[in-house]
């Protein structure tokens, strides 16, 4: 199989139909589209196989690289997913983590607040004893106390128990004094210590308790209101953020919040035992904004996920499209290429210099040349014929100047074994994609089998065209010689019958007679025959008319142009101007072409190849025309000589020998005279010497 | 000549007028002849057995002269045959006197040139059938003799004389003298020599 080495002319932009590979601009890499057969058979099919097993093998590989490939993407975004899953959980977790700290904080500074408002409630009962201890009037002590209570509104009222705890004094007066079971817990439980306690009153309220030093030993009790120590003590941010509330064990002592929790949300509670005892100090926070913000980044994530997955899958859905189209255009490709080398056409690119730029398989076989050796040739190519090489640059010059029309010509090729072939070649401009001219395509067409069909054709054409002509004078004389015979041989044993009976002593005179009037039939019957040839010869008398010699010559060699190239003889005609003479121009073409076709016969019996026959026509000598017939055969024998125009004398195995004999005939018919002689440098001249005087047709015609 | 002793001749072209005028030829030397108008209606009308020559013209219709030289051949015909042939047909009648027959005359015929060879044809038959004829009778001759006069015959041919011929037969000299006179007398020979001269031919096809 010839290999193709188009690939390295795949930069010339001008294919732009046959070779799909070869589209402008595609560089063409490793096995790609090029050496024709070859790629149809490996490319992409690592078995090396062919047919549709391979095929369906091929495909299936195919989707399982696909597979892989397109699972890579999505295992990365499962990855990325997970892990930043993983990081909003670990974040989100720390924000819990930092959430709960913070209410944990915020917890303690209220309680510190509340702590710290107190002690100050402390720190004034305090101050109260000691100044009553070191003997300041009550009065003072109770404008003290009512300032206190201006200044710290939380704090109700400030009130002096004695010692079975009896009201003393109370501000502002007119308070009522808390429970006496109350007050009989703080004495005693005052008693114990020097420092405050406290109680829980009702209302929400804390009692605060100090022993007073001295005799009696009674109390000075604060009420303080929880509700309010809460809305003046607890700071904005703090309320802003957090519902506060106090209880015990019974229920909710105090309370501060701007609007009812939520269950569930995060809270932190502080045991505020001491200073008041069961009971528990509880911040609960209002939104979980972070968690919300958790949520939507996750929301967000997983959306962006599916989106990339969606993305993945469209990207993947839009590869496997073009994978498709590429297996069409591989496909296609594969065609084409195995339309190209079915083709029995050949088929041949060149640019204008003539260098071949690509050749197909029948163009390689056509000439059996490899698709190598062909390919980046200049012209002449190894395929023309030696003789031929003149003629066909001629014609490539002649190509190249018509411009870009398609051309059609017959020419002969040699293949690499010797043997000529004529082909039909079909030239179309070969224009590339921008429209330019780059060249010519050839199709290339073997007709040589066509041509010997058609020359068989011609040569029995003619071989009746002959019968109908010349030859039947031959056959003629043959019929003749044979009808003749008959009478003849009739007549002849009549006569010898009847000059027997005449020798006998008494011959039979009734049988005699019978057999003179027989004889006399039989010759009549010689008589009708030899009539009728000549009635069949009539009907064949020369027309004469004027006639130009040189057209005459001119017809023979068309009409033997064919015949000369099958020979491979050179047919060349030198005419000069001669005046027209009376002649039957039918006549004398066909003495021409038997003349012509006797040297053709001759040359190419001596197997000469290329041999030139000249046919001239000059002015001869007593205003004569002459025309001379000269071959390069072999020349004419000696022995063959002398009787060459007698009847039946051939040198031809199947010839009849009447040919040169008619052609005298003819010739004399028009008063002229046939030769021939030796040429001066071998072969041999018939000349054929005609008057231009007006020949006697009359004293003929009347024969 | 004598035309009662003459045999036949048979004449088969397809043309009437030579038949006609070969006819009238032969007739005028006293030579009686029949026509074909071809070489199927000869054949069929076979065996012919006054037929002592046959001409036959080369061009006919249906079956041409060499294809019906050949089939009389075949048939074990033996009677001589001429050919009349025009000019391309002689290497034809070449072919065929090749083959065996008689001759062959071209066309047209050059007076009696014709006659001479058929009665030449006609004679070599005559010979022929003379010599065959001659055979049959000694044939006949030879079926009468006995066993035992054959042998007697073929000793005496061998040149044995009576006495030798009694030892090798082992019977007595009276016996072989009785067979010896009667096997001369059934071969109609006067002698032992003319005997041999009888038998020469028979001798000569037998060894």
């Amino acid at each position: 199989m010839p290999e193709c080495e188009g690939c390295r002319y795949c930069g010339f932009p001008q294919w732009t139909s046959g070779k799909p590979g070869c589209q402008k601009g595609e560089v063409f890499i490793g096995e790609g589209a090029h050496t024709p057969q070859e790629s149809a058979n490996t490319s992409n099919r690592p078995d090396g196989g062919q047919g549709p097993e391979s095929g369906l093998t091929d495909s299936l590989m195919a989707v399982r690289r696909w597979d892989l490939l397109s699972i890579i993407p999505l295992v990365a975004i499962v990855a990325l997913v997970a892990l930043v899953t993983a990081l909003v959980w670990g974040v989100a977790r720390g924000d819990a983590e930092r959430a709960r700290t913070k209410l944990a904080t915020d917890a303690l500074w209220v309680e510190q607040t509340l702590r710290f408002q107190l002690a100050v409630d402390e720190d004034t009962l305090v101050r109260l004893v000691l100044d009553a201890a070191s003997g300041t009037a009550p009065d003072i002590l109770q404008a003290r106390a009512r300032l206190h209570i201006a200044s710290n509104p939380e704090t109700n009222s400030v009130q002096w128990f004695d010692q079975t705890g009896a009201l003393i004094a109370s501000v502002p007066e007119g308070m009522d004094p808390p429970g006496s079971e109350q007050i009989a817990a703080l004495l005693q439980s005052s008693a114990k210590t020097a420092r405050p306690v406290y109680g829980i009153a009702n209302e929400g309220a804390a009692l605060m308790a100090l022993r007073r030093s001295g005799e009696d030993g009674g109390l000075i009790v604060a009420t303080i209101s929880l509700p309010m120590i809460l809305d003046r003590h607890i700071p904005w941010w703090i309320a802003e953020q957090y519902a506060v509330r106090i209880s015990d064990a019974s229920g909710t002592l105090a309370d501060r919040a701007r609007r009812p929790v939520a269950d569930g949300a995060p809270s932190h509670s502080i045991s505020f035992d001491p200073p008041l005892s069961g009971t528990v100090l509880q911040i609960t926070a209002y939104d979980r904004t972070a968690a919300l913000g958790n949520a939507a980044l996750m929301g967000a994530i997983i959306a962006l996920s599916a989106f990339s997955v969606l993305a993945l899958l469209v990207v993947q859905r839009s590869a496997q499209h073009r994978r498709r189209a590429e297996e069409r255009l591989r496909a296609e490709m594969a065609f084409r290429r195995s339309m190209e080398e079915s083709l029995t056409v050949g088929l041949r690119a060149k640019d204008h210099e003539g260098r071949i730029l690509y050749v197909n398989a029948a163009f390689c076989k056509l000439v059996g040349l490899s698709a190598r050796a062909l390919i980046g040739q200049m012209p002449p190519m190894p395929y023309w014929p030696a003789d031929a090489v003149e003629e066909t640059l001629a014609r490539q010059r002649a190509l190249a100047a018509g411009g870009a029309v398609p051309q059609a010509f017959e020419t002969r090729f040699m293949r690499n074994n010797g043997t000529e072939i004529n082909v039909q070649v079909f030239e179309a401009p070969l224009i590339d994609a921008q429209g330019t001219h780059r060249g010519w395509m050839g199709s290339v067409i073997d007709i040589t089998e066509a041509k010997e069909t058609a020359r068989l054709a011609r040569a029995q054409d003619e071989s009746i065209a002959r019968t109908g002509r010349l030859v039947t004078l031959g056959e003629m004389a043959s019929s003749l010689a044979h009808e003749l015979n008959q009478p003849l041989s009739a007549i002849a044993s009549y006569a010898a019958g009847s000059l027997n009976l005449m020798a006998q002593a008494q011959p039979d005179l009734a049988l005699l007679r019978q057999a003179q009037e027989k004889l006399q039939v039989q010759t009549r019957r010689a008589g009708q025959i030899i009539r009728g040839i000549q009635d069949l010869v009539k009907k064949r008398e020369p027309s004469f008319s004027q006639v130009q010699l040189a057209e005459v010559v001119q017809n023979t060699l068309a009409f033997l142009a064919a015949d000369a190239r099958e020979r491979h003889v050179q047919l060349d005609a030198s005419l000069a101007e001669v005046p027209p003479l009376l002649a039957d121009p039918i006549l004398l073409e066909q003495v021409l072409i038997n003349l012509v076709r006797n040297g053709m016969e001759a040359m190419s019996a001596n197997h000469q190849r290329g041999a030139t026959l000249t046919v001239s026509l000059a002015s001869g000598e007593d205003g004569t025309a002459v025309i001379e017939i000269a071959d390069q055969g072999p020349g004419i024998a000696a022995e063959v000589r002398d009787r060459l125009f007698d009847p039946f004398t051939s040198t031809k195995a199947e010839g009849m020998g009447m040919g040169l004999n008619i052609c005298r005939s003819i010739i004399e018919l028009h008063r002229g005279r046939l030769g021939h002689r030796p040429g001066p440098t071998g072969g041999t001249i018939f000349s054929v010497i005609l008057p231009v005087r007006k020949p006697d047709t009359s004293a003929r015609a009347a024969e | 000549m004598t035309g009662t002793a003459m045999g036949t001749l048979d004449i088969v072209d397809d043309e009437s007028t030579i038949r006609d005028a070969l006819a009238f030829l032969f007739a005028s030397v006293g030579v009686p002849s029949r026509g074909w108008p071809s070489g199927r209606a000869f054949l069929d009308a076979l065996p012919l057995a006054e037929s002592a020559c046959i001409i036959l013209d080369v061009r006919m219709e249906g079956l041409s002269g060499p294809e019906t030289f050949d089939r009389l051949r075949a048939l074990g015909c033996e009677t001589p045959v001429i050919f009349l042939t025009g000019h391309a047909d002689v290497p034809i009648a070449v072919q065929s006197l090749k083959a065996g027959a008689f001759d062959f005359i071209e066309k047209p015929f050059n007076d009696n040139a014709i006659i001479d060879v058929a009665l030449r044809a006609i004679a070599a038959d005559e010979n022929r059938r003379r010599k065959s004829g001659q055979q049959r009778d000694l044939e006949q001759r030879l079926a009468k003799l006995s066993q035992r006069e054959l042998e007697v015959m073929d000793l005496v041919l061998r040149g044995f004389l009576n006495k030798q011929i009694s030892d090798a037969l082992g019977i007595a000299m009276r016996t072989v003298e009785v067979h010896r006179s009667r096997v001369l007398a059934k071969m109609s020979a006067r002698n032992a020599a003319e005997l041999a001269v009888l038998l020469q031919d028979r001798a000569g096809r037998a060894s």
